[in-house]
């Protein structure tokens, strides 16, 4: 249950004149949901695309089951069994939702066929069995949230990274997110970056904070809203 | 999930085609059938990479003149079968391509700036071929020298083996289209946002790379074609611009990144083009092209997706209109 699936290792990344990932190290543990916060800017977003390949470290490491991932392209990243999806999502507008799954399914499948059944299987969890048909750029925010989820989904990872998938949800709509995300954990390792204090504290059951960049704290989501380093960062210090 | 008809049809329309061959037709009607084939032919080439994977080029006739100008070269110099030369011709095209193609997608070079680009090739090999005159005639351009009937030499003295030849050639392009169907979705999912492709595992530069490879080469193999056909080449008819732009328009107007789309767009333009260049050529000359021109603007305010997006349309009106009348029944229920 505690193995470490994902270890970062003091990673830095500087672009220009800004250290947008500064010495950050966590590490992941299996099957554990660990979410990610911080103010705008903080780096958040970043983080997940050095993880993924998107950029290249500039120094320290990223390892996945005791191999080392940094370095590698995202299609790469992708079938070692890391996932992230987009926080603005990005649907494959021209295709139908059905071919968005059918192309996500694709890479870890051996026949077009075999991707083919899958697909229904993947929207229902995700619930857009009505809309297979439409186009990606016809969908709304909530679907195209979910479509997000189920491309990723589709890829079969072993590490899920989630990149605000609450964003734009109605309440009621984040709670069908929330036990989808909790269902999941049963046979994924899920890292969420997260703007909304509700959600992050219900499903996370370790938090980091990120703030310019670096680490601020890290630990259970009770000792996290309590920490007065934390609650500055986001409130900033009072005018005494 | 629609069980695909693209076997079907595809098997269909090549029956059909075989059965006209039998037909005792005009040569002039055979002649445009057969340039309706090399278009169709031209334009499966392109759509791989231009269709599917959205990297527009307007400088594919870079590649005609590639395979053209080789088999040619390698004919009339050493003797050396068109059919040999046409593959070397394919096989030179692939690394022009490759020079090209390598930089642009590892530096991710799209958009605009890719068809820029393309056109600039293009213009490269149509001013390298003037240059070296001594070996390709230069502007004045070159003829095949002529052999009497021989499958062997792919040279006939009619037009119907040239018919059957391309006939083969255009089916085998639109079935390995077909039979390329993940290489399809990827590069699909590569055209509407290679970054998201990239994260859900697809190698973006290598499906890019094959498609780039695989389009050069049988765009050169219509260049063999095309000079055994008409047994003259120079730069202007065969790396212009004008060659490029007619292969790009077959396939938007039949509809891009669709298996037939590039085979619908060519029958639909190319007689057109030569009947009204035929009957209106000599009376009102440039009218044929005046009313060519109406034609593209009508394709491209009315159907942007090209022709073959006619089905999802009317499917989609459909679907709206079911869904109003779902609602006006809730409404009076």
């Amino acid at each position: 249950m505690s193995e470490k699936v994902l270890i970062v290792d003091n990673i830095s990344k500087r672009f220009g004149g800004l250290q947008a990932t500064n010495q950050v190290s966590f590490h992941v543990n299996q099957n554990e949901i660990l979410g990610i916060i911080g103010p705008n800017g903080a780096g958040k977003s970043t983080l997940f695309n050095l993880i993924t390949g998107f950029y290249f470290i500039d120094s320290g490491a990223i390892t996945y089951k005791g191999e080392r991932i940094d370095g590698l392209t995202p299609d790469k990243i992708c079938h070692k069994g890391i996932t992230r999806t987009f926080q603005v999502a990005r649907p494959f507008g021209g295709l139908s939702v059905a071919d968005n799954i059918l192309v996500a399914c694709l890479p870890k499948s051996k026949k077009v066929s075999e991707a083919r059944e899958r697909v229904h299987e993947v929207l229902k969890i995700v619930g857009l069995e009505k809309k297979a048909d439409a186009l990606g750029a016809d969908l709304t925010t909530l679907e195209r949230k979910r479509l997000e989820l189920g491309k990723a989904l589709a890829t079969n990872p072993e590490v899920l990274l989630l990149d605000e998938v609450m964003t734009g949800l109605k309440p009621a709509e984040m709670d069908e997110m929330m036990e989808l995300i909790k269902e999941l954990r049963k046979t994924k390792t899920i890292v969420v970056v997260e703007h909304v204090m509700r959600v992050i504290m219900n499903i996370s059951d370790r938090i980091i904070v990120l703030d310019h960049g670096q680490k601020i704290a890290e630990g259970l989501p009770k000792e996290i809203a309590e920490d007065p380093i934390v609650i500055e960062a986001y409130l900033g210090r009072g005018t005494k | 999930m629609k069980p695909d008809k693209t076997p079907l049809i595809l098997g269909i329309l090549a029956v059909a085609l075989a059965l006209v061959y039998f037909l005792p037709l005009q040569i002039y009607v055979r002649h445009i059938l057969i340039l309706t084939l090399l278009y169709a032919f031209l334009g499966t080439g392109w759509n791989l990479m231009c269709g599917y994977a959205g990297r527009l080029s307007l400088g594919h006739s870079a590649f005609v003149a590639v395979g053209a100008y080789t088999s040619l070269l390698l004919f009339a110099n050493f003797g050396i079968t068109p059919w040999i030369g046409m593959l070397a011709g394919g096989v030179f095209a692939v690394i022009v391509m490759l020079l090209i193609a390598y930089p642009s997608f590892r530096f991710g070079v799209k958009g605009p700036y890719f068809t820029l680009g393309s056109i600039a090739l293009a213009e490269i090999v149509h001013n390298l071929l003037i240059y070296f005159r001594e070996y390709t005639g230069g502007s004045l351009g070159m003829s095949l020298p002529y052999q009497p009937t021989s499958l062997a030499l792919f040279q006939f003295d009619g037009k119907e083996p040239y018919y059957i030849i391309i006939l083969v050639f255009w089916l085998a392009a639109v079935f390995l289209t077909w039979k390329m169907e993940r290489t399809r979705y990827y590069l699909e999912a590569i055209r509407e946002d290679d970054d998201a492709a990239a994260a859900l595992g697809i190698s973006v530069n290598k499906n890019l790379i094959i498609a780039a490879c695989i389009s050069a080469f049988l765009v050169a193999i219509g260049g063999t074609f095309y000079v055994q056909y008409y047994r003259y080449i120079d730069p202007y008819s065969i790396a212009g611009f004008t060659l490029s732009l007619n292969i790009a328009l077959v396939v938007v107007i039949g509809g891009s990144g669709t298996i037939l789309g590039p085979t619908i767009g060519s029958f639909l333009i190319i007689p057109i083009t030569e009947i009204l260049r035929m009957s209106l050529g000599a009376s009102m000359p440039g009218l044929h092209l005046f009313l060519y021109g109406i034609l593209l603007i009508l394709c491209i305010i009315f159907l942007p997706k090209g022709i073959t997006s006619i089905p999802g349309i009317m499917r989609a009106k459909k679907a709206k209109k079911d869904n109003q009348l779902n609602q006006g029944a809730e409404g009076v229920l």
